[in-house]
């Protein structure tokens, strides 16, 4: 039981954590944030050259910004999922540990008092 | 196969589902993006908590009545398997609220009562371990009946105290199908790796009474 136990959370934990990583979140940009995007990347972008340069240097800012912000989405998605993951594991493993050192010390009293006797 | 490590097998399986509900078939929620799909495991933790909470009550009740050693070992394991879940609660929802309101914690109704709710189910277990054997099973299982007179208070605080930061209760009842859908099975996927767990800790916790039993049959034979 103990090792299959441990198994099994291995097994899972694989399954969760390929799942997770493997799986394609789809990117969801809302208007707004485009716009915020845009924005923010004009009043950064010291435009004195021409207007397709302009338009070139914004769209990359705007660009640069937005994945940004979703890396900051997801770090905190993975944050959370990961802690998820890690207390239930270690709950598991830490019942597991307890089965195992009790079953241990009924089988050496047993034999004990089969020695006795 | 026993019956434990079916149920533990189950669980793992629609936990295994409930990701896929919540990354493949969840739609985006178009405020919060993909932080919002921390909602799915963060409000079936706390309602995961309750029902851990609702055995403890249930099973102290029983115990004050019929005065059964079951009764009592029930409403200790599911105390301490609420109390994980509490963890996960409280360690995924300061996660959201940084995103959501720019603060990793806030004195809200919310918040506030199911940290008080938290915090008395670790009375609990700390009243257990300071009390000797007879008082401590009586003593518990009156504060694991109190305890969860705040059960309630948690759930309506939001209707209770206007002005917090979490959404009203109905809110999950408005939400589009796909999402609903994720939640359910989230939920379902906790309930059962909840009911894996209350299996195996009472199982431990025989095997304590199991040893202590053979303890004293030595200690008798000397």
């Amino acid at each position: 039981m103990h090792k299959g136990l441990w198994i099994t959370v291995l097994i899972v934990f694989t399954l969760f954590f390929g799942l997770f990583i493997f799986s394609q979140i789809p990117v969801a940009i809302t208007q707004d944030e485009v716009f915020i995007a845009v924005s923010d990347a004009i009043a950064e972008t010291n435009a004195q050259v021409d207007e397709m340069e302009i338009e070139q240097l914004v769209t990359q800012k705007a660009v640069e910004k937005l994945e940004d912000r979703q890396k900051r989405r997801l770090k905190f998605l993975v944050s959370a999922y990961f802690i998820i993951w890690l207390i239930f594991s270690l709950y598991a493993l830490h019942l597991a540990k307890m089965q195992n050192q009790l079953r241990k010390r009924i089988e050496q009293l047993h034999n004990g008092l089969q020695a006795k006797e | 196969m026993t019956r434990t490590q079916i149920v533990g097998l189950l669980s793992a399986i629609f936990l295994f589902v409930a990701i896929y509900f919540v990354f493949s078939f969840a739609e985006i929620e178009m405020s919060m993006l993909e932080v919002q799909k921390i909602f799915y495991f963060h409000i079936s933790s706390a309602f995961t908590l309750f029902l851990a909470f609702g055995v403890t009550f249930v099973s102290s009740i029983l115990y004050l009545i019929k005065r059964r050693d079951k009764h009592d070992t029930i409403a200790l394991v599911s105390t301490e398997i609420g109390i994980v879940f509490g963890v996960v609660v409280f360690t995924t929802g300061p996660i959201w609220a940084r995103f959501a309101w720019n603060t990793w914690w806030n004195w809200e109704p919310r918040l506030t009562s199911a940290l008080i709710l938290w915090l008395t189910y670790i009375g609990y277990l700390i009243l257990r371990s300071a009390l000797a054997e007879e008082k401590k099973r009586v003593y518990s299982a009156v504060l694991g009946i109190i305890g969860f007179l705040n059960v309630p208070i948690v759930y309506f605080s939001v209707e209770l105290w206007q002005g917090g930061l979490h959404p009203d209760t109905s809110t999950k009842m408005n939400l589009p199908p796909t999402m609903q859908i994720a939640w359910l099975i989230s939920w379902l996927a906790l309930t059962l790796l909840y009911l894996f767990f209350l299996m195996f800790r009472y199982r431990v916790e025989q095997m304590k009474l199991e040893l202590e039993t053979i303890q004293h049959q030595q200690m008798g034979e000397l």
